[in-house]
């Protein structure tokens, strides 16, 4: 294999996981934005009126009851995992943990050399590099802005982009309330702007422990918000909560080429 | 059936199942690594270089694609735990089960039949056709590790000392070839000797025709 091969190669594994993320595919859409109730995933989807599209999806473990659900173990599962770790990989955000000898235990680190090593070795410019993230952001800002109005969208992003990171004693804190405050909009309609955007509450996921077994140091979640760009990091260390905001420059790009 | 769906269903069925069977690594060279790693945990630097030379023969697109996928490349190269490399090659693991399932391709062929007159590909199939195309045309041990894969099958388990008594080959090579076997997962290996590995129980019939 030659390295044009290899290009090649590399070229098409970054398409087809592009072409999987839910800005390019309706299956990887409708997988992603469960939890509904089916009347309304009907309303959103109408694709799913088509019997054998959605006999498809329950074989790749849809579960179509009053609520969608995914299976447990399921192909769609693994799918979702896929589409929020391309999300990170391709936006150079993957969090991860690695074993430190000074810290005497794990230590969160974030990989930020993807794409540019990515450029390098399919030659191609680094923002000719396929972002997921950041095609899907414009669209859910896109569509956001169409239903609330532009300014109420820019204020929260914006809110969100510069306003944080918040920092808290206690757990679960209500970050709704302190983004409301600071972006002054309705409380009714911040929540479902923030639900959309930022955090569903009781939708932490945790994604890892710092410090050892015997020494631990704290620990780490991902907020996830609807329709899955889960902007907000919350490290817990001894005791004291932070807010920490993922995909900056990615949401700044997206609001400034949306609005 | 298929006349029913729309077009523009049919394109994103066709764009999903066409991106799925993209990731094989039947037919694409990096996750065929990335996953050739993950079944073995990790493989000696020296094998790998000579399998896969464009990648890791120069140093600048090793140190790239160690970056971009979080490989090790040391004395044994691995797969970083929690980086993307690890998770991929998890997710290939879960291609090829959900393209075994009769079901799933059943339904998908009906609803692209034009685009897939012969049927959605058994990628698992494919994975396993592959691997015994790559064995066989191994110019060093290549063919003594198919005879001893095919005795292995025809035994149903079988230890070093057995193969080497009744294929009438050296025990070096005997070791030499089932290293082989290991490292393209076609055997696995318990306290009681060499058994293959469960793709080539399912789709014994490949074997035959090699």
């Amino acid at each position: 294999m030659s390295k044009g091969d290899l290009r090649e190669h590399l070229v098409n594994l970054l398409n087809s996981l592009t072409n999987l993320s839910p800005s390019r595919s309706i299956i990887s859409q409708i997988i992603l934005i469960t939890s509904e109730k089916q009347t309304t995933l009907h309303y959103s989807f109408p694709e799913l009126n088509v019997p054998e599209f959605k006999e498809l999806l329950k074989v790749i473990g849809m579960v179509f009851e009053d609520e969608v659900k995914l299976a447990k173990g399921s192909f769609a599962e693994a799918l979702t995992e896929l589409i929020h770790k391309t999300f990170d990989w391709l936006d150079d955000e993957l969090i991860y943990f690695d074993w430190s000898t000074y810290f005497g235990g794990n230590v969160m680190r974030k990989m930020d050399e993807v794409r540019s090593s990515l450029a390098k070795l399919t030659g191609l410019r680094i923002d000719l590099i396929p972002n997921p993230y950041l095609e899907w952001a414009k669209l859910v800002i896109a569509k956001l802005c169409h239903v609330y109005g532009k300014e109420k969208v820019i204020r929260f992003v914006k809110g969100l982009l510069d306003g944080l990171p918040l920092s808290r004693q206690d757990y679960p804190p209500s970050i709704i309330e302190e983004i409301g405050a600071k972006v002054g909009t309705r409380p009714a309609e911040l929540k479902e702007i923030c639900e959309l955007i930022a955090c569903l509450e009781k939708k932490a996921e945790h994604v890892g422990t710092m410090g050892s077994g015997r020494h631990p140091m704290g620990d780490v979640w991902i907020e996830h918000s609807k329709y899955h760009l889960d902007p907000l990091l919350l490290t817990q260390v001894s005791g004291k909560y932070t807010y920490g905001v993922r995909h900056r420059e990615s949401l700044r790009k997206a609001l400034e080429e949306v609005v | 059936m298929a006349e029913r769906l729309e077009v523009g269903v049919k394109d994103q069925l066709r764009n999903f199942v066409s991106s799925l069977i993209a990731l094989a690594p039947s037919r694409n060279y990096i996750t065929q690594l990335l996953y050739l790693i993950k079944i073995n945990r990790s493989i000696d630097y020296r094998i790998l270089e000579e399998a896969y030379p464009d990648i890791i023969k120069d140093e600048h697109v090793r140190d790239s694609f160690a970056k971009a996928f979080g490989v090790s490349f040391k004395d044994k190269v691995h797969l970083e735990p929690g980086k993307y490399g690890e998770f991929l090659a998890g997710f290939i693991d879960k291609v090829l089960q959900l393209f075994e399932d009769p079901e799933f391709r059943s339904k998908i062929s009906s609803l692209l039949k034009e685009e897939y007159p012969q049927g959605i590909p058994n990628l698992a199939q494919e994975w396993l056709e592959v691997r015994l195309e790559g064995l066989s045309f191994e110019p060093t041990y290549g063919k003594t590790a198919i005879k001893i894969l095919k005795e292995i099958v025809r035994m149903g388990r079988a230890k070093i000392e057995e193969l080497e008594k009744n294929l009438g080959i050296n025990r070096g090579e005997v070791i030499e070839a089932t290293n082989l076997l290991k490292l393209y997962g076609l055997v696995k290996e318990d306290y009681y000797g060499l058994v293959p590995s469960e793709s080539l129980r399912k789709y014994q019939q490949v074997l035959e025709g090699v």
